[in-house]
């Protein structure tokens, strides 16, 4: 459903060639949940925005359903929910109304999309809320907003960047059950992290992204044979302490 | 939620059933802020009558501080010491009468003059504190304000009106455009008119019969006045403008910045929505607020002037007129289409509230310079003005608001404003939830106007609007800046009207074609072509140009024409002058400078860039339409006046061009086109008087012979079935600059 291949971003700073990617590639199948794990600034975001089509990566490529993010960018689009971290909601329009929204950019029928605006409300608890100010919600109410946003128009993929990032335990809980659901609905979802021991409940393949490279991808029973550890964060660790051994040499 | 399914909705695309939806929402959203309410509606009611009370204060102190001042009247040189103790004494009389009648001389007057100052109930002054002397040339000084107010006498026949012994008119010349002078020719006009109805009615009690006024007068505005004076009315439409602004700046910032600052222009980007549509509908939705706040603004002003009387203060003896109000409301919501878009652009640089409000404000102290140099004294709305954003829109509301709007210069100000707008929502559009900005990793404002790395094929429609709204004002200028040259010899006019020709049109898209980093020879479509389209384009462009002249004078003769028969009468010794000087000159420099140069450059603009630009992404009809009406407006202006005429059959040669650039895919045929077209026009001019042996009275306005029109029309029906059947040219290949640098063969 998913795959990048040989992803690679370059960015320009401060008159530097910054690699924020470097030649990243894996798949993610129909029904199966990927975590893209790594430390802050390892590229899990930009990987993303490229298979999203919001960033146009340097070299290599992504496709979504057999569509590629560079040359199709409105049929990859229309595939996939994103959430990130960082959205926010229109303040001045209520949840229903900014739904319904984002049901019309991605073409929903407006009947259709009425039932699934209802439909996502029973399963994220907006019925409550959902003619309420946008503003006036809670923090945890707003991310099943968002959440629900993400899915308005039943897409076969989503992406969701680090998705309990501030939110507490309850507020987790309602991302992992997210999760769940779009799993067993069928979808191929990539969720960005930092947080391994969340990625471990969530995912069922992991790729360890360091400084824009993948260093260690698989199940995690693949992992643990290949590793011999027992734990996301332990594999990460080993896998930092070679990547450090590594560099000097190559230096 | 379903099984995953592929089967998703397509994409929605570009249509304006969307955009309007879009645009619906970022309406409700903005609307509901209770921000834009502030400046929409609360800002308006506050402003104007407070502006209306302080400009009603500072008119009372000023005529309180009148009073103590004195009328300088000015008697013309040859009127004798006694016509004009005569008058004084008329001025005296009436002055004793309304003193017997308001001994505060407070209120308004009977006479129907300009009166200034009276309304607002300030005094006036008394008789004793006129100053009076004999001078020539009474116009020149009311003109130039060393007197208040000029009075020359006529001296009217024996007639009707001047039954009795020789008898004086008293001519009162004042400038319009000057309060002080308005006043003093409403306190002269409204003492004789007093002086007359004591006179009267002692004549009255005496005879009974005769009612010949003893003093009768008539107004006369200086009539060569030019330039306006600095006055309170003309900083209304300067007010109403900064107004309407700042109405939006608030829902620009909010729909760019904010959008970004809140974290819902990622979310809106992941859509599959082009960012065109994102970015009209929140320029709809800001035009839609500025229109409004335009709206309110001037409702606002017109009953604060209307309740605190200000009308005649401001705009003179006309007051506030509807239709005035309707055209500045015009003008307004254009303007605000125009800054709406520029605010776009600015705002859509910026990541968030902060930072674009720190580049909003350094624009609208941009914006306030030429705005208030353009109230000042002096500034005009001329060719250099014209194409001066800001400024010319201000100049163009307070000519409207004064009745005396230039018509070409005005229709310059009017394009040049949509034009500037259409460049600036173009280069917003490459701007706009870029990559650079969301993320902010690698935008900066150099990107702008940096070389893109990856050679184009052709130029974006962002950059050939771009080029274009560089080119009209650098035009505008060049060409009021060549008619200064009038004085020099007709060589020096040809050599600088040629090399400002290549400037334009060659030099300066060649410069934004290196920029914009487009392919040369596929950017300006110097394809080769086939002997054939050549030959036929030559046809076209003998045979065309008796079609043009005939529709030329068909339009004049139908009434579709700026000059009458008169005003061309009024131009012929300047035409005719004209042409003799182009006689002078050597036959090669008239055609080099004339006719070679403009078709060249002209075919590599308009044609070569503007249509390079447009081939592929729209509709050829379109594409053709919108270069040809370019190339016909630029084509509009004669000696300074807007001719309709020209502007029809220069547009009709545009689409001839356009259609042969199209059909051919090349601007060589059409070069030759319009070099043969432009060379038969002049030589007819040229070689007026040999022409006009053959039976063509070219100079006289007459339609040419039938036989050379039926010839001319075969021809030409002949030279376009050929062009129409030489094959469709290669397409020029789209632009790649959508593609990312390094991106695989999909």
């Amino acid at each position: 459903m998913i795959s990048a291949v040989e992803l690679t971003k370059r960015f320009e700073h401060a008159g530097h060639d910054v690699l924020a990617v470097d030649r990243v590639s894996f798949r993610v199948e129909r029904g199966e949940v990927y975590g893209l794990l790594g430390e802050n600034g390892a590229g899990k975001t930009t990987t993303l925005r490229m298979i999203l089509g919001l960033l146009a990566p340097t070299n290599g490529y992504a496709e979504v359903d057999g569509h590629r993010t560079t040359v199709s960018s409105d049929a990859v689009k229309t595939r996939i929910g994103f959430v990130s971290t960082s959205a926010g909601l229109y303040q001045w329009l209520t949840p229903r109304e900014l739904l319904l929204f984002f049901a019309d950019l991605y073409n929903v029928e407006p009947r259709q999309a009425e039932q699934n605006v209802n439909k996502l409300a029973d399963i994220f608890g907006l019925t409550d809320f959902l003619d309420r100010r946008s503003a006036t919600l809670s923090t945890g109410q707003k991310q099943r907003v968002n959440l629900a946003r993400s899915l308005v128009h039943d897409p076969p993929v989503v992406l969701l960047d680090e998705p309990t990032r501030g939110l507490d335990v309850l507020g987790s809980k309602v991302i992992f059950d997210y999760v769940a659901t779009a799993r067993h609905a069928g979808k191929a979802v990539i969720v960005c992290t930092h947080r391994l021991d969340e990625a471990e409940r969530m995912c069922d393949r992991f790729g360890l992204l360091h400084r824009g490279r993948i260093m260690q991808e698989g199940s995690l029973d693949e992992l643990k044979i290949r590793t011999g550890l027992s734990t996301l964060t332990d594999m990460f660790l080993a896998g930092l302490a070679r990547h450090e051994k590594q560099e000097p040499a190559a230096a | 939620m379903s099984q995953a399914t592929t089967n998703t909705p397509p994409p929605a695309g570009f249509s304006i059933a969307r955009v309007l939806r879009l645009a619906r929402k970022e309406l409700r959203e903005t609307l509901r802020d209770r921000r834009t309410i502030i400046t929409l509606v609360l800002m308006p009611l506050l402003v104007y009558p407070v502006l209306g009370l302080a400009f009603h204060q500072f008119l009372l102190s000023s005529f309180q501080q009148t009073s103590e001042m004195f009328f300088h009247l000015g008697f013309e040189k040859q009127m004798s010491q006694d016509e004009q103790t005569k008058f004084l004494n008329h001025v005296q009389n009436g002055e004793r009468r309304l003193r017997a009648q308001n001994p505060a001389l407070g209120a308004s007057g009977s006479g129907g003059g300009p009166i200034l100052g009276a309304d607002l109930g300030a005094s006036e002054p008394s008789f004793e504190k006129i100053r009076y002397d004999s001078y020539p040339d009474l116009e020149q000084l009311v003109l130039t304000q060393r007197i208040d107010l000029g009075i020359r006498p006529i001296y009217l026949p024996n007639n009707r009106y001047a039954p009795r012994d020789a008898r004086l008119m008293y001519q009162l010349i004042y400038r319009s455009g000057t309060p002080i002078s308005r006043q003093a020719a409403s306190y002269i006009e409204r003492r004789l008119q007093a002086a007359n109805e004591v006179d009267f009615q002692e004549r009255l009690s005496k005879n009974g019969v005769d009612n010949t006024p003893e003093a009768s007068w008539r107004l006369k505005p200086v009539a060569e006045e030019k330039g306006h004076s600095f006055w309170l009315g003309t900083l209304v439409p300067l007010v109403l403008i900064l107004m309407t602004v700042t109405g939006a700046v608030y829902p620009a910032i909010d729909l760019t910045a904010g959008e970004r600052e809140r974290g819902t222009l990622e979310s809106l980007m992941a859509a599959p929505v082009p960012r065109l549509a994102l970015l009209i509908a929140k320029y709809i939705a800001v035009v839609t607020v500025a229109m409004l706040t335009a709206v309110v603004n001037l409702t606002a002003m017109t009953a604060v002037i209307a309740l605190f009387g200000l009308g005649p203060m401001l705009f003179g003896d006309r007051g506030l007129a509807p239709q005035a109000i309707f055209a500045v409301l015009i003008l307004l919501v254009l303007f605000a289409a125009f800054f709406s878009a520029l605010l776009l652009l600015i705002t859509s640089f910026a990541r968030s509230f902060k930072e674009a409000q720190a580049y909003v404000i350094p624009l609208m102290v941009v914006a306030l310079a030429p705005g208030f140099m353009s109230v000042m004294p002096g500034w005009e709305l001329d060719e250099y003005v014209s194409a001066m954003p800001l400024a010319n829109m201000v100049l163009l509301a307070r000519d409207v608001l004064e009745g005396d709007a230039p018509l070409l210069w005005g229709s310059v100000a009017v394009l040049s404003t949509i034009l500037y707008g259409a460049a600036a929502l173009a280069l917003a559009a490459r701007v706009f939830g870029s990559d650079a900005i969301l993320y902010g990793s690698e935008g900066s404002w150099g990107d702008l106007f940096r070389r893109p790395r990856q050679l184009k094929a052709q130029p974006a429609i962002s950059d050939a609007l771009a080029g274009l709204a560089i080119i009209t004002p650098l035009y505008i200028v060049i060409s009021g800046l060549l008619a200064q040259l009038r004085m020099t010899t007709i060589v020096a006019q040809l050599l600088a009207a040629a090399a400002a020709t290549a400037f334009l049109f060659i030099v300066a898209p060649v410069m934004l074609v290196r920029l914009q980093n487009v392919q040369p020879r596929l950017g300006f479509q110097l394809h080769h072509v086939s002997p054939l389209a050549l030959a036929a384009a030559i046809v076209l462009g003998c045979t065309l140009w008796p079609l043009a002249y005939d529709l030329i004078i068909l339009c004049q003769k139908v009434g579709i024409a700026t000059f009458s028969s008169e005003t061309l009468a009024q131009h012929r010794p300047l035409l005719q002058e004209r042409v003799a000087q182009f006689r002078a000159a050597p036959p090669w420099l008239v055609l080099f400078a004339i006719a070679l140069a403009p078709a060249i450059g002209e075919e590599l603009f308009f044609r070569g860039y503007l249509l390079g630009a447009l081939r592929g992404r729209l509709p050829a009809w379109a594409a053709i339409c919108l270069t040809g009406a370019a190339f016909g407006l630029f084509h509009a202006s004669v000696g300074g006046l807007i001719a309709v005429e020209r502007i029809l059959s220069s547009t009709l040669l545009g689409l001839v061009l356009g259609w042969v650039c199209w059909k051919s895919g090349s601007v060589y045929p059409g070069m030759a086109l319009h070099v043969h077209h432009n060379a038969l026009m002049i030589s007819l001019i040229y070689f007026g008087p040999h022409v006009q042996d053959w039976g063509w009275d070219v100079e006289g306005q007459q339609y040419l012979p039938l036989p050379l029109l039926v010839v001319a029309t075969f021809a030409a029906a002949v030279a376009i079935y050929i062009m129409a059947h030489l094959g469709t040219p290669v397409a020029a290949p789209i632009a790649t600059s959508q593609q990312p640098v390094g991106t695989p063969p999909a």
